[in-house]
């Protein structure tokens, strides 16, 4: 089966050097047989397949009629897809890695093409490579205590621990800071690509960590870590989401926030023992991988939908179903049920309340680290209605583009529908039912500790007929709504003023100004803030090539003999790096 | 001119007078001032119009801020809605004085007063000392009042109910204790040249509850932390440019009531009080600490009045037609100047600096940088009457 998915996604890359459509159709075709054979029956980490076939199909639905670019695109496009079809199926650490780097460098070849500074490119491919060095490492150091290429039980934790921190750099996160190298690469792809890298790659991310994982013995404290970058991304990244004034580095770092979030939830599958928790706890780093992808589907393409590249600027115009599939799918990020982003919210917070009960250090850590979200979510709600106020619904006038705002309301309906339907995804023993409130046994989640026991419980399909009671309650009892329309009254003058999204964000930038540093001298970015995490990386990148410049003129200067003393010291090194560890 | 001379610049710059700059005791040739460009623009701002017509304003005004959101990054402000022409050269000084009587209503005693001292100067009268007294009960009373005013606008912001309605029933107080003493709560028609038609004898004595109220309003609004908040730090403005209350809440002795001639303050042995900080709510706590100045000095004019002091009466029997006078009193709100130039006994030129126009480019000031949620607090914190800035002579 693997075999046919692998041919399939082959052959799409191959249609797409004769014709742009036919590689798109064909990558939809190759994802809906790819969720058949191998994302059904849903479970464990198969379901990856269904968010990674799921997304692509939509976006290679959108790109029929969004791709007006050269046939590069579309080629690399699929052999991205193709790469991580790769990562997917892989059994070995040689063809992740294989699948890895086919992903990695298309995505490059994607925003170097794209973009009109070349520094873009070479800052996705700086830190991709970054990311695949400690894979590589952390892959090697498996191989050298388990004596197999292969996915294996791992006795040892080291691993994990690498090859974690090279996947979150691919998520766009870096310990205890923010990177923006994610935000300001991805927004510089085309809006299909822009979706292939921040709702799919990131992806690939998750299913290493959590691949790894699995195989890796639990460590509280090496949990507690990935929860603690987690939690601290979470924030920092949506103070930067909120304060964003770019149409495509909105959803850059909103992934990144996003991506926070998983990770906290993959930090307790690491700290946690009890299989039956873990459970739970890994139904949460899918589900919310299924509502984030799918929702940064439909966000990426709302902004491909748009001219302007900025909140503040340009005429496009709105669309009736790029409305109602964005509110959808900003609901879905800002964590409101029924939604599958609000189940998912759900139930990290859920994990996160349950975990402080149990009195111990995680349980102290798990309230802070719980606090921050919910402060995250916050403000990622606020960025979120930015977002679609500014795309869409403030919009004047109308410019209806059904090909292209089709997939948008798609997008909008099955994160509902995930939503509602989230009860079949998750793991069995936390579904339930409760037959005295009507609802029947398969509907209900319930949070729970132990077998037997229940800490919360949560019922979407009750939430969403709620809705619909009383959204038909309301229209039975007062009819239709009226809308009457009456001009803007501007204390009597004539209405000139055009509200900014700059503004709209503004009250975060004053209220946290000692963090955000906003109206500085330093502060000539976009939005307006200082990004202190980004900017230390930036010096410490200027500081290696002064460093590197200097050792180059004077030790490396084409002198041989310096070049063979180089050689040997780092010879000796490696020599003795080898004996220390084993 | 008893109190003005021509000359070079000297003292105290109080602002622009007509086709002159005024200076404490002197009138000197304007400077070319220019205004500053005001079009910077940074990222994200846009044009917030605030008025004309809108909840707030108690006047038509129309301030449009420049913000990039909450803060407030530049402001203008147009007056123009509420602009007046009016028609006083070529009147007869007792018509002139009705109209001047209602260029501010509120400040009627003020106007009046420093219109006809400048006609008196122009007439070379010079006013019994008993009229003088009655004009500077007038004008303290009209202090009481306007501060009092004043401050409930700053509350009214706040959302404070009941020292809101607390204060304005102080107000209304006062303005019936003036109706009461003078037959109109506005002073209209009492003022003459040398002439007080009012008894003020024991209006101290109806004062004093009132000033034990304020004591107490005093008292529940600095003891409230949210209200200080917000007056704390906000317009906070040390400028040489401004006048009255706004100048000494900033370490400025300012004060027509020492550096003017025209009213006989010195005899008093009158010294303002002030504050330093300069925010909204130093002009609060110099407002409440001006009413209680303006009470002593009523106190001591009620005494006088008591101790049945022969006031001195002056001869002015043989007054000129024409001429020319300047004078300079304070007003609730600051150095209110009165240029005119008389003929035949009628009004051939009038030139008005009024304390609102001093101070409202200082108000201006003081609001870049701020805040859109404190601008209430701070534009009432300055008590700018528009009706004092949109009005032509002609």
């Amino acid at each position: 089966m693997n075999l046919i998915v692998l041919i399939l996604f082959g052959t799409s890359v191959l249609l797409s050097l004769r014709s742009k459509k036919a590689g798109y159709i064909g990558i939809i075709v190759s994802s809906v047989v790819m969720v058949i054979l191998e994302a059904l029956p849903v479970q464990g980490t198969d379901f990856f397949f269904l968010i990674a076939g799921v997304v692509w199909a939509l976006i290679s639905w959108y790109s029929i009629k969004y791709d007006t670019y050269e046939r590069w695109l579309a080629v690399l496009y699929t052999l991205s897809i193709f790469g991580m079809v790769l990562v997917l199926l892989s059994n070995n650490y040689i063809q992740f890695l294989a699948g890895w780097e086919v992903m990695s460098l298309s995505g490059y070849a994607i925003i170097g093409l794209n973009s009109k500074r070349a520094g873009t490119a070479f800052l996705f491919s700086a830190f991709s490579e970054f990311s695949t060095v400690l894979i590589v490492a952390g892959f090697a150091y498996a191989y050298s205590i388990t004596g197999t290429i292969n996915f294996t039980y791992l006795g040892n934790d080291i691993p994990l621990l690498l090859v974690s921190l090279g996947f979150i750099i691919k998520m766009g996160l870096l310990p205890f800071m923010l990177s923006e190298w994610l935000p300001v690469s991805h927004g510089s792809a085309p809006a299909n690509a822009s979706v292939l890298l921040s709702a799919t790659m990131t992806l690939m991310g998750v299913y290493g960590i959590l691949k790894v994982t699995l195989l890796s013995p639990s460590n509280v404290s090496l949990g507690m870590l990935f929860m603690g970058i987690g939690a601290f991304t979470v924030f920092f990244a949506a103070l930067l989401t909120y304060t964003a004034e770019r149409t495509k580095v909105l959803p850059g770092f909103s992934t990144i926030e996003n991506n926070g979030g998983i990770l906290v939830a993959l930090g307790l599958v690491m700290a946690i023992t009890s299989q039956y928790e873990r459970g739970f706890l890994i139904s949460i780093v899918l589900l919310y991988s299924l509502a984030h992808s799918v929702s940064k589907t439909g966000m990426f393409m709302i902004s491909g939908n748009s001219s302007e590249t900025m909140f503040s600027r340009g005429s496009s115009g709105k669309d009736k179903y790029n409305q109602i599939g964005g509110i959808l799918v900003v609901s879905s990020l800002s964590g409101l049920l029924p939604t599958l982003g609000g189940v998912a919210v759900w139930m990290l917070l859920e994990s996160l309340f349950m975990q402080s009960t149990q009195f111990q250090v995680l349980g102290i850590f798990s309230i802070i680290i719980g606090s921050l979200i919910a402060l995250g979510e916050g403000l990622i709600s606020g960025a979120m209605i930015k977002f679609i106020s500014f795309t869409q619904l403030l919009k004047e006038k109308r410019t209806e583009r059904i090909s292209l705002s089709l997939p948008v309301l798609s997008a909008g309906i099955l994160v509902v529908f995930f939503g509602v339907v989230s009860t079949f995804l998750v793991s069995r023993p936390f579904v339930s039912g409760n037959i005295s409130l009507g609802i029947p046994y398969g509907f209900m989640i319930v949070s729970s500790l132990s077998p037997g026991t229940t800490f919360g419980v949560l019922t979407p399909v009750f939430i969403l007929a709620l809705i619909s009671f009383f959204f038909m309650m309301a229209v039975v009892g007062f009819g239709r709504p009226i809308l009457r329309k009456a001009e803007i009254w501007n204390g009597g003058v004539r209405l000139d003023s055009v509200y900014t999204s700059f503004a709209y964000s503004n009250n975060i930038r004053i209220m946290l100004k000692k963090i955000l540093k906003p109206f500085s001298a330093e502060t000539e970015r976009e939005d307006g803030v200082k990004n202190i995490f980004w900017d230390s990386i930036l010096s410490l990148g200027k500081f290696y090539r002064s460093f590197s410049r200097f050792i180059t003129y004077k030790f490396m200067n084409s002198s041989m003999s310096w070049y063979v003393a180089y050689i040997i010291i780092a010879f000796v090194i490696v020599l003795v790096l080898a004996v220390l560890v084993y | 001119m008893r109190y003005y001379r021509y000359g070079e610049p000297e003292g105290r710059l109080i602002g622009k007078l007509g086709n002159y700059d005024l200076y404490a005791s002197v009138i000197s040739s304007a400077s070319n001032y220019v205004q500053p460009d005001q079009e910077i623009r940074s990222r994200g701002e846009f044009n917030f119009s605030y008025g004309p017509s809108t909840g707030g304003l108690m006047e038509s005004v129309r301030f449009l801020i420049s913000t990039p959101g909450e803060v407030i990054n530049n402001i203008s402000a147009h007056t123009e809605f509420k602009q007046r022409s009016l028609k006083i050269i070529g009147n007869t000084i007792e018509d002139a004085q009705l109209i001047i009587e209602r260029l501010n209503g509120f400040h009627s005693a003020s106007h009046a007063i420093a219109f006809l001292l400048s006609i008196e100067d122009a007439l070379g009268i010079i006013p019994d000392d008993k009229v003088q007294a009655k004009r500077i009960i007038e004008i303290e009373l009209e202090r009481i009042r306007s501060h009092i005013y004043v401050l409930s606008r700053m509350v009214e912001p706040a959302g404070f109910g009941v020292p809101l309605s607390f204060l304005n029933s102080l107000e209304e107080r006062v303005s019936r204790l003036i109706g009461k003493y003078t037959g109109h709560r506005f002073f209209f028609g009492i003022n003459g040249i040398n002439s007080v038609n009012v008894d003020f004898a024991g209006i101290y004595v109806d004062l004093l509850p009132i000033a034990d109220e304020i004591r107490t309003v005093q008292e529940s609004l600095v003891g409230s932390a949210i209200f200080v908040d917000r007056l704390q730090n906000n317009g906070k403005v040390r400028s040489e440019k401004s006048t009255g209350t706004v100048a000494r809440s900033s370490g400025f002795h300012f004060d027509a009531r020492t550096d003017s001639e025209a009213l006989p303050y010195a005899s008093l042995g009158f010294m303002p009080v002030v504050e330093l900080d300069g925010d909204a709510y130093s002009r609060l706590i110099q407002r409440i600490n001006e009413i209680f100045q303006s009470l002593e000095i009523i106190k001591k004019m009620d005494t006088y009045s008591k101790l049945d002091i022969k006031f001195t009466s002056k001869d002015n029997s043989s007054f000129e037609k024409d001429g020319k006078g300047i004078a300079r009193v304070e007003s609730p709100a600051g150095d209110l100047t009165y240029l005119v130039e008389v003929k035949d006994g009628r009004i051939r030129k009038l030139d008005i600096l009024t304390p609102s126009e001093i101070n409202f480019p200082v108000f201006l000031e003081s609001m870049k940088g701020g805040v859109l949620t404190d601008f209430h607090f701070n534009w009432e914190s300055f008590g700018i009457w528009i009706s004092e800035l949109a009005v032509s002579i002609k």
